[in-house]
Parts: structure tokens; C-alpha cells; sequence
């Protein structure tokens, strides 16, 4: 009891990093909710000073809605090559691994811009408030090995997906929402490193027009 | 005995719970191959120490978990505030140049500490009652000395002056090894409560002149892996004694004429991960291995007050000299988890078991362990001033349990306490300060 005080404590005083003021844009698009996130996450000082290291850096995405009781979770990791001069990629949502490369931090924070996340199974909320949408970036130096780990004690039947052309999905709705929602756990517990720098939001989940 | 197996056993299945963690795959991990590493924003001879402790070795490939663990122990460093490593073009193409910038702490430091304990009984330590207040300070210097030396001296207080003197050699045998020494010295009086195996009477000493040397030695094994050899003296002379619990209150303390002595050495196989070696947030640490811990106690003449209106009677019999050798092993793991990006949780159980003679009876079987819960939560926001580099407020519970060996009162045979505690940590470029609260729920000694 006094350690879930403690926690909540602190959960309570934590706050977004302040510089951030551009907010992500969530949207309908397709019968699912689509989130773009401002590239200012990129250019924040030093996020963009640990990706110019030449060493992984992984960016733990968190998109939660309370009021359905839903979280969905993904990750991405950006390493930025010497020799090449180039930007590497890798996401990894549930059930999808993308890798792509870039050739200038520019087309990279165009890319993340542009990038649209799927925050897959939110139900039409009926009621006079509007949903909330909470988003929560965590940046963490050094790459994600143990989330590799992770997945091959616990997820060994989950299939790479065979299309890699959709947007990333931030959760699997249906009948292996239980599968994925432990790997979406695994994606951010399994890292148990501290947050160099923190990013959150809170979005209105906007109306979604009625066919 | 065979409850002592069971013990063991289940210390060393969670040991082993703790300490197993699957193989890093490195089958998708990046790796590179160093051609120059370079210490920048040091001096040489910090340089050499950073670059020898972090144990990489220029025309070696290492992955990125490599470097990262290179990185902890660069920053584990006491002479350190802060590093980060950076990787840049080589000479060819794949080969890489390995940047690592550092931040030194001030060779000036201050260290601090105010703590109030309360218990639930009455006490007697340096007063007697329910509650202690223990102040520290102390100042010091240190430099680098010589190709990879660092040298300490400093001066304070615990109630009575002390001063202070060390020196690390960093860079031991060509590898990253090192050794310390460290010696202590206090001409004025103190109340020293030794360890329930070194007094089993768990008694309060009052000293005068003391005196303290310690020695270790460390040898990395591989990257997180080391073997740490350590010996400490402390002698001091005795002055009284009195039990800390359990007392009438009218009895005085007992004099006693000589000096008390305390002698351990251990060798521990080390396994560490975590990112501080003051105030870490996250990774692993374990260690386990033999030690032996001998205590000499001088003998005490007790002096009783005699009832009001009647005489001195005779004095009670003197309490003999002790003497207890315990040969011992321990095992500790303690795990710090980041659950946000200022809060971490921490659980650590620690545990020896071992064989204790008490001046010439026969050995008894000795164990004990501590477990340990905390919370540590940064009260920094990310727009504080980079001159605070930490400002945690942390909240521990702590249960001990000591079994020594079965001897006649006034001595215990087993020793119990549970208490909880808070505090708040202050530390920058210069400074350590803790100001600290804690209460012992209970704390008793039993036959």
C-alpha cells in the first residue's frame, strides 16, 4: 500500500519535458484511430545529440486511452551511421517490423512527421465528454536487446507479419489481443533502463463520423 | 542444521532466480570494431584511469551491450560525474573511432549527513532515551597522482574529529584492476556499536582514540564480472560499555580497561550493472564469497548504584575479555528498477551463514540476513539547473535477523529488527548531503 502511494506519488509529478509545445494529431482515417507525432521530439537538443553518437537510441511509444480501458505500445530505434552518414531505423509494433534508412536527419523528421501510428481497437465511446487519448514517449540510449530476448521466451509462435506495407500498429485487436497485449508489455517493462527524456500528451480523441 | 540447508537453499535458489538472465542475443546487434579510443575533457592521467576502467581495448569489436556496460563502469567511477560515448569515422572504412567525453567531479568535496532514529523503546547510545540524532560532516581533497593514482585526504566529524587519509591505484597489473588503502584516525571519544557476531551483548562502546585501515583489491573477470579481495582493522580504546537495550535505568555503565579490535577480510566474486556507485537507479548487483571476521572485546568491571539511604555493597564480578572468530559466507543481490523515468524501485536481501567460536567453546552455526525494499524518486524536473546533479527523496524497509552463537546472558543469541526510514539526498559536482528519518518498529535481542 505505501509503495503504490509512493508510485503514485510520482507518477503524478512527472511532468512532459517542457521545450516540446507542438501536440501530435490524432485522426480517423479508414475506421481507425491514426496518431502523427511532431518531429520536435527529434530535433529536442538532447534526444538529437544522443542519436548523433553513432549508438542506438529507442524511443518507447505508449498510447493509452482510459476511458476504454485500452494500451497499445510500440518501439523505434534510430541509429545513425558514420561511414555512411545515414539514419537507421527499425520499428516494432505488435505483430510488425519495419526497418528503413534515411540519408539526412531531415528526410528522418520528415519521415517521423509523416508517420502515421495506429492505435488499433478503440470502440466508438458514446457520451457528452469526449475521449481522452494519452501519449507518452520515453527515449531510452542504447538499443533494446532484451526485448529480443523477451519475445523468444514468450512470443515464439508469433508470426512475422508478411506485409510490411501498412502503417505500424500500436495493438491487435481479436483473438490474439491477450498474445500481443503481453508482448506490447514486454516492449516497454522488458527495458529497464532509465528515460533519458520523457514526452507526453494528452489528445481529445476526435468524433468518429458515422457511416 | 537441516533448518540451516533449507535456508541456504532458498538463498541460493534466489540467488540464482536473481543472478540468471537470458544470454544477450547478438545475433541482431550491432557491433564495432574500435581502432582508437580517445578520453576527452581529462586530463592524461584521468584519462588513463577512465580508459582502463572501462576495459575496452583499441583493435577490438565490441556490440553496442558492450559499450554500454563500459559506459556503467566508466560512470561508476567516484572521480566521474558524467560520460558519453560517441562513435566517429576511422581510419577505414567499418573501423571506428570511439569518443569518450568526460565530466569530472571537484577534486573539492563536502559529504553530510543528519539522521534522526526513533525507536519504540528507550535506548542508550551517546544519551539515552527514545530517539538519536547523528550528525556527520566532513571535507576533503583529492587528485590524481602519478600514472593512474588518485589520493584522498580529509577531516570531520561523527561527533568527535577524525581525519582521514587514502589512495586508489588504478591500472593494477596492465588491466583494469585496482587497489585502495585507507586509513582513519580519531583522537577524540565516540559510542561504536560493533556487528551482533563481533558483540553478541549488543552493547554500546564508548571509545576514545580509534584507529581504522582498510585495503582491497578488485580484478576484472569480464566486463561485469571482477574478484574483490578486502581486509579492515579498527581498534579503539575502550572506555565503557553498556547494553543499547534492555537496561535498567539507573545502572550505570560498566568501565571497562583495555582495547576493543575488529578484524575481517573477505574475497567476493562481484557481478555489477548499475549506473552509480552512490546513487544508482538501475541494473544488477551481485556478490558472493568467504570471509572471516575475529573481535576482541576488553574486559568490563559493571558498577552498580546502590539503593538510596544504605552503602556501597560489593562490587559485581567483571564481565571477561571476548574473543569470537567466525568464518562465514555471504551472498547479497540487490536489483535497482527504473519504473519511470525518476523512480525506481530497489530490492536487496543479503545473507551469510558460518561457523562462530566464542574464546575456546566449541563452534556454533552463525546466519543471518537483511532484505531490504525501497523507492527512490528524483525530485528534479528536467529544467533544473545542471549544477544539482541529484535531489532524490528515498524511502526504505529494511528487516534484519542475526542467529550467533547460544551464549549466557547478558549476550543474545539472535537479534531481529524491523525499520523503516526516509530521507532526502542531495548531490552535485561538489557535495553529498543526507538528510535522513527513520524508526525501528522493533529492534530486540532474544536467548
Amino acid at each position: 500500500m505505501i509503495l503504490a502511494v509512493l508510485l503514485l506519488v510520482g507518477e503524478l509529478s512527472e511532468s512532459s519535458h517542457p521545450a516540446v509545445r507542438a501536440s501530435p494529431q490524432a485522426s480517423w482515417e479508414e475506421g481507425s484511430l491514426r496518431v502523427r507525432i511532431p518531429s520536435q521530439v527529434l530535433l529536442d537538443v538532447e534526444v538529437r545529440r544522443v542519436i548523433q553518437s553513432g549508438l542506438t537510441v529507442t524511443f518507447l511509444f505508449d498510447f493509452a486511452v482510459p476511458r476504454a480501458r485500452l494500451e497499445r505500445h510500440a518501439r523505434l530505434e534510430v541509429r545513425y551511421e558514420p561511414w555512411d552518414e545515414t539514419y537507421l531505423t527499425s520499428l516494432l509494433s505488435q505483430s510488425q517490423k519495419r526497418e528503413e534508412t534515411f540519408s539526412s536527419f531531415d528526410s528522418l523528421a520528415q519521415w517521423w512527421e509523416a508517420l502515421p501510428w495506429t492505435v488499433s481497437g478503440v470502440p466508438r465511446l458514446e457520451g457528452s465528454s469526449r475521449a481522452e487519448l494519452k501519449i507518452t514517449i520515453s527515449v531510452v540510449p542504447f538499443s533494446a536487446n532484451e526485448e529480443r530476448d523477451a519475445r523468444h521466451w514468450f512470443a515464439q509462435s508469433i508470426e512475422e507479419p508478411r506485409d510490411l506495407g501498412s502503417p505500424p500498429a500500436a495493438g491487435g485487436p481479436g483473438a490474439q489481443s491477450a498474445r500481443d497485449d503481453m508482448l506490447g508489455a514486454l516492449i516497454t517493462t522488458a527495458i529497464k533502463r532509465r528515460a533519458l527524456r520523457t514526452f507526453r500528451w494528452t489528445v481529445t480523441i476526435p468524433e468518429q463520423e458515422r457511416r | 542444521m537441516k533448518r540451516l540447508v533449507c535456508r541456504l537453499a532458498a538463498s541460493g535458489l534466489a540467488f540464482w532466480l536473481v543472478a540468471s538472465a537470458p544470454p544477450a542475443s547478438a545475433a541482431d546487434e550491432a557491433t564495432f570494431y574500435l581502432e582508437r579510443i580517445e578520453v576527452d575533457n581529462a586530463p592524461p592521467a584521468i584519462g588513463a584511469i577512465v580508459l582502463s576502467q572501462s576495459l575496452l581495448k583499441e583493435g577490438s569489436r565490441y556490440s553496442e551491450t558492450e559499450l554500454r556496460d563500459a559506459l556503467s563502469r566508466v560512470r561508476r567511477l567516484p572521480l566521474v560525474r558524467d560520460a558519453e560515448f560517441a562513435l566517429h569515422k576511422g581510419s577505414s572504412r567499418g573501423a571506428y573511432r570511439l569518443s569518450i567525453s568526460v565530466e569530472r567531479m571537484s577534486p573539492f568535496f563536502l559529504q553530510g549527513s543528519s539522521n534522526l532514529s526513533l525507536f519504540n523503546e528507550t535506548v542508550r547510545l551517546r544519551e539515552t532515551g527514545r530517539s538519536l540524532f547523528d550528525n556527520s560532516a566532513a571535507v576533503g581533497l583529492r587528485d590524481s597522482v602519478g600514472r593512474q593514482g588518485m589520493l584522498f585526504a580529509g577531516i570531520g566529524t561523527t561527533g568527535s574529529a577524525y581525519g582521514e587519509l587514502g589512495y586508489t591505484q588504478y591500472g593494477l597489473f596492465g588491466t583494469g584492476g585496482y587497489a585502495a588503502a585507507d586509513l582513519q584516525y580519531s583522537a577524540s571519544g565516540n559510542v561504536l556499536v560493533l556487528p551482533f557476531l563481533a558483540d553478541p551483548s549488543l552493547s554500546g562502546w564508548e571509545v576514545g582514540e580509534s584507529f581504522a585501515a582498510r585495503l582491497a583489491v578488485g580484478v576484472p573477470i569480464r566486463r561485469n564480472d571482477s574478484i574483490r579481495a578486502r581486509y579492515a582493522h579498527i581498534q579503539a580504546d575502550a572506555r565503557t560499555v553498556a547494553p543499547v537495550f534492555g537496561f535498567q535505568p539507573d545502572t550505570p555503565a560498566a568501565i571497562t580497561k583495555g582495547r576493543l579490535s575488529i578484524d575481517q577480510a573477505d574475497l567476493d566474486w562481484l557481478y555489477d550493472t548499475t549506473d552509480d556507485a552512490l546513487l544508482p537507479t538501475q541494473g544488477l548487483f551481485l556478490s558472493a564469497g568467504p570471509g572471516t571476521l575475529k573481535a576482541n572485546t576488553p574486559e568490563s568491571f559493571p558498577t552498580v548504584s546502590p539503593p538510596p539511604g544504605q552503602g556501597p555493597g560489593p562490587p559485581p564480578g567483571p564481565a571477561a575479555a571476548q574473543t569470537t572468530n567466525t568464518a562465514y559466507i555471504s551472498l547479497s543481490a540487490t536489483r535497482y528498477l527504473p519504473v519511470t523515468d525518476r523512480q525506481t524501485l530497489l530490492g536487496s536481501l543479503q545473507g551469510y551463514a558460518g561457523r562462530t567460536r566464542v574464546d575456546q567453546q566449541p563452534r556454533a552455526t552463525t546466519f543471518g540476513l537483511v532484505g531490504t525494499l525501497g523507492h527512490s524518486m528524483s525530485l528534479l524536473s528536467s529544467s533544473s539547473s545542471r549544477d544539482i546533479d541529484d535531489l532524490r527523496l528515498e524511502t526504505f524497509l529494511e528487516y534484519t535477523y542475526d542467529r550467533g552463537p547460544p551464549l549466557p546472558a547478558p549476550s543474545y543469541t539472535r537479534f531481529e529488527r524491523l525499520r523503516v526510514g526516509t530521507g532526502v539526498v542531495f548531490r552535485s559536482r561538489w557535495a553529498l548531503l543526507r538528510l535522513g528519518l527513520s524508526y525501528a518498529v522493533f529492534e530486540r535481542g532474544m536467548q
